[in-house]
C-alpha cells in the first residue's frame, strides 16, 4: 500500500514518502555514516538510496511489518549495503580504513571518565577492525542498527539461522578482543 | 559482554549525525522526485532493426526468386515453347512447354492446385514436390544459395527431359513412354506431327492432355529409365492375378495369355471366344482402346464398350483391367473358330482419335475349340447381385449406357464408327451400326434370323437420333431426351428387357 502511494500519489498525498523518511532515513543515515564515516558522501549515499527507492517503489516490499521483521526496514538497509559497498569500490578501498575521528555524543561528565571512554572506543575500533568483514557487518546491523535476525537475514542474503550462527562468533571474536574491558564495565 | 553493552559501545562509536533540515529537504526532494516515463530508445531500436534486417531479407529473397522466375520464364519462351494452356474442368491450370535444349525438353506446369480438395492423387502435383524433384530448378535454386522457397508463390514448372531423339516418322507403332506412379502418369509418344502428353493426375477420366507441335515436326522418345529419373517413384504393384483369373475363368472356358507385361505398350492378360462368336478380352491397357479386330477367317469385329461391366467386375481396380467385348460384325462370315485374332487398336484420346496410328497386335488362338460361355450369368456375378441391378448390368453390359457413359463425344463416335464400319461414308450417323449390334443379339439370342429388330431399330433410329438432338453430351454427362428414352424403351421391350 505504501509502496503503491509512493508511486501514484499526487501532491496531496506526498506525506507516504515523508512517512517512509521519517521512519527510515535515520536509520539508513546512521548506517551509511557507520560504513562510510561522517559527511557529505555519507548523506548523499543515503539519499541515493531514498532516490532509488522513488524511482523503483514497486521494489519496496509492502508485506505488514511487525516487530521481529520489517521488509521494508531491510530491504532499505540492504539497499544502503549495496549504495556503501559501491562507495567503497569507487574509492578504491579493499577494506574500511578506519574511520576519521568520530564526533562523540556520548555526554562527558568528568575528562576522567571521558579520557577512559575515548580509550575504550579506540579499543573497540581497534577490535572491530580486526574482525572480518562479514562479521563486523553483523555485529552493525544488530547492535547498532537493531535489525532482527530476520532482517539481517535479508540484507545479508543469509538465512536467520546462518545469521545467528555468524553473530554468533562474532560476539566470540569481540570477546576476545575486548571481552575484559566489556566485562569490566559490566 | 552484554547486547547492552554492545549496543551502547556501537552506538557510542558510530553515532548517527544528526539530520540537517536542508538534508532532511534533500532527501524529501529525491523521495518524490517525478521521474519522466522512460522511453526505451534501446528496445525501439533493436525492433527496428530487428525489422529492418527481416524486411531486407525478405525483399533480398523477393527480388532473387523473381530472378529465378525470370529465368525460368527466359529458359521456356513462352511465345515459342508454350504448347498449350489449359483449364481443367477442376478450374486447374494446365501449362505444357517444350523447349529444344540438349534434346527435347517438357515441361508441365500448373497452379492452384490446392483449389481441388479431396483430391488426393494431387499430392505430386503440389509445386513443391515437383521442385525437388526437377534438376534444373535444383541447380538454379543452388545458385541462389540453396534456396528452396517454402510456399513458392511462382508458377511452378517441371521440366523433363529426354536426350534421346528418334525420328520415327515412318514407323507404324506409337512409340510413347509411361512414368507411373499410383496418382500420376505421365507419358508421351510421337507420331507423325503428334506430340502428346497424357496427364491422368486426375481420376482417369480421360482428362489428358493432347498438344500439337504445329509449328515443327517433332519426334520425342524416352526410355523408362529416362523419364523415371524426373518422376517419382513408382510404388510395386502387386498384379494380383489370382484377381484377374477369378473373374476371367467364369468368363472364358478357355484363356490365352499372350502378350505379357514385357510387352509394354498393350497388355493383354486373357482372352476368349463364346459360341456366338464374341471375343472377349482382359486388358490392362491405361493408353490404348481396342476399337476392333480382324481374325484369320477374315471377319471383323468391333468394340461394345464395357466400361462398366469392368468397373463393378473389378471394383476398384478398373484401372488395372478393362473388358473388351468385340462382336463380330459380318454375321453372314461362316462361324468357324479363328486361330488368331488382330486386334486393331488406337489411342483413346478423342482429340486424337483418328490421327495416331493403329497398332495391330495378333492374338494367336492355339485351339480351334470355342467353348459355349455363359457370359452375362459369369460376368455379372461380380456385379450387383439384385435382380434389378443385374438387369441394369445387363443392359449397360449390351452397350446401352455403357456407350454414353465412356466419356466419349459424339464426334468421336461418329468418326470411330467411320472409321471401323467401310461402307459408312462421311457423315453418316452411327446409329446403324448400333442397330446393326443390337440386331445381332437379338437374333442371336431369339435364334430368329427374321426378328423384326432391325426395323424396331430403324425406328428407333428414326424416332431418337433424329437431328442428332439425343446426343446432348457433356463430357460424361448423358442427356437423353425424351424421345430416345422412349425409342429404346421400345427398343429393349422388343428384345425383351425392361428398360430400367
Amino acid at each position: 500500500m505504501v509502496r503503491k502511494a509512493l508511486w501514484t500519489a499526487p501532491v496531496v498525498q506526498a506525506t507516504t514518502p515523508t512517512e517512509l523518511l521519517d521512519r527510515y532515513f535515520p536509520l539508513v543515515l546512521g548506517y551509511v555514516s557507520a560504513r562510510l564515516g561522517p559527511g557529505p558522501e555519507a548523506e548523499d549515499t543515503a539519499i541515493a538510496v531514498f532516490g532509488e527507492l522513488c524511482l523503483h517503489p514497486k521494489r519496496l516490499p509492502n508485506s505488514t511489518p511487525t516487530e521481529a521483521d520489517d521488509p521494508a526496514r531491510a530491504y532499505l538497509v540492504g539497499m544502503a549495503r549495496r549504495k556503501v559497498a559501491l562507495v567503497l569500490r569507487l574509492r578504491g578501498r579493499r577494506r574500511e580504513q578506519p574511520l576519521e575521528e568520530p564526533v562523540v555524543s556520548v555526554s562527558v561528565a568528568t575528562p576522567e571518565s571521558a579520557a577512559l571512554g575515548g580509550e575504550s572506543q579506540e579499543q573497540l575500533r581497534a577490535a572491530l577492525a580486526r574482525l572480518p568483514e562479514l562479521q563486523r557487518e553483523v555485529l552493525l546491523l544488530k547492535y547498532r542498527e537493531e535489525l532482527s535476525l530476520i532482517e539481517i537475514g535479508q540484507v545479508l542474503g543469509k538465512k536467520p539461522n546462518a545469521v545467528g550462527q555468524l553473530l554468533h562468533r562474532a560476539r566470540e571474536a569481540l570477546r576476545k578482543e575486548v571481552g575484559d574491558y566489556f566485562d569490566d564495565r559490566r | 559482554m552484554t547486547d547492552d553493552n554492545l549496543h551502547d559501545a556501537l552506538t557510542g562509536l558510530y553515532p548517527t549525525p544528526p539530520i540537517s533540515p536542508d538534508l532532511a529537504a534533500r532527501a524529501f526532494q529525491a523521495a518524490t522526485r517525478r521521474h519522466k516515463p522512460r522511453v526505451w530508445p534501446g528496445r525501439l531500436a533493436v525492433a527496428g532493426l530487428a525489422l529492418t534486417v527481416w524486411g531486407g531479407v525478405a525483399l533480398v529473397n523477393r527480388v532473387r526468386l523473381s530472378q529465378l522466375y525470370l529465368e525460368l520464364e527466359s529458359a521456356t519462351p513462352r511465345a515459342e515453347a508454350v504448347l498449350a494452356q489449359e483449364t481443367l474442368p477442376t478450374g486447374e491450370q494446365q501449362l505444357v512447354y517444350l523447349r529444344p535444349k540438349d534434346g527435347w525438353s517438357l515441361a508441365l506446369g500448373d497452379n492452384a492446385v490446392s483449389e481441388t480438395k479431396g483430391e488426393t492423387t494431387l499430392t505430386y502435383y503440389k509445386p513443391w514436390n515437383w521442385l525437388v524433384r526437377t534438376k534444373e530448378i535444383k541447380s538454379r535454386s543452388r545458385k541462389l544459395g540453396g534456396i528452396y522457397p517454402p510456399g513458392f508463390w511462382l508458377r511452378p514448372t517441371v521440366v523433363l527431359k529426354t536426350r534421346k531423339i528418334t525420328a520415327q516418322v515412318d514407323e507404324l507403332s506409337m512409340e510413347f513412354t509411361e512414368g507411373i506412379n499410383h496418382q500420376r502418369h505421365v507419358f508421351w509418344y510421337d507420331t507423325r506431327d503428334h506430340f502428346i502428353v497424357r496427364d491422368e493426375t486426375y481420376d482417369m477420366a480421360n482428362r489428358w492432355l493432347i498438344h500439337r507441335a504445329t509449328s515443327e515436326k517433332i519426334s520425342v522418345a524416352a526410355t523408362q529409365k529416362q523419364l523415371s529419373a524426373f518422376l517419382p517413384k513408382p510404388a510395386p504393384k502387386v498384379l494380383d492375378r489370382a484377381t484377374y483369373r477369378k473373374g476371367l475363368l467364369q468368363l472364358a472356358g478357355e484363356t490365352f495369355p499372350v502378350m505379357g507385361d514385357k510387352a509394354g505398350q498393350f497388355n493383354l492378360l486373357q482372352a476368349s471366344l463364346n459360341d456366338k462368336g464374341e471375343v472377349f478380352l482382359l486388358v490392362r491397357n491405361y493408353y490404348f482402346q481396342i476399337t476392333g479386330a480382324v481374325d484369320d477367317t477374315g471377319r471383323r469385329y468391333v468394340f461394345c464398350p464395357t466400361y462398366p461391366i469392368s468397373r463393378g467386375w473389378f471394383d476398384g481396380e478398373s484401372r488395372d483391367a478393362s473388358v473388351y467385348w468385340l462382336i463380330p460384325l459380318d454375321e453372314s462370315a461362316p462361324r468357324t473358330a479363328p486361330k488368331s485374332l488382330t486386334l486393331l487398336s488406337n489411342n483413346r484420346q478423342e482429340a486424337d482419335f483418328w490421327t495416331a496410328r493403329t497398332r495391330a497386335v495378333t492374338i494367336p488362338f492355339p485351339t480351334a475349340k470355342c467353348p459355349a460361355l455363359p457370359e452375362w450369368t459369369v460376368a455379372l456375378d461380380s456385379v450387383p447381385q439384385s435382380p434389378r441391378q443385374l438387369e441394369t448390368a445387363r443392359l449397360l453390359a449390351r452397350g446401352n449406357e455403357a456407350f454414353w457413359d465412356n466419356h466419349s463425344t459424339p464426334e468421336t463416335l461418329q468418326r470411330w464408327y467411320e472409321r471401323l464400319v467401310p461402307h459408312a461414308k462421311a457423315g453418316e450417323p452411327m446409329i446403324p451400326l448400333m442397330a446393326q449390334i443390337w440386331l445381332s443379339r437379338l437374333q442371336a439370342e431369339t435364334g430368329d434370323a427374321k426378328a423384326s429388330y432391325a426395323t424396331l431399330a430403324k425406328v428407333a433410329h428414326r424416332e431418337a437420333f433424329r437431328g442428332g438432338e439425343a446426343l446432348q453430351y457433356h463430357y460424361g454427362t448423358v442427356k437423353r431426351s425424351p424421345r430416345w428414352r422412349a425409342a429404346t424403351s421400345d427398343l429393349w421391350k422388343a428384345v425383351g428387357l425392361p428398360l430400367d
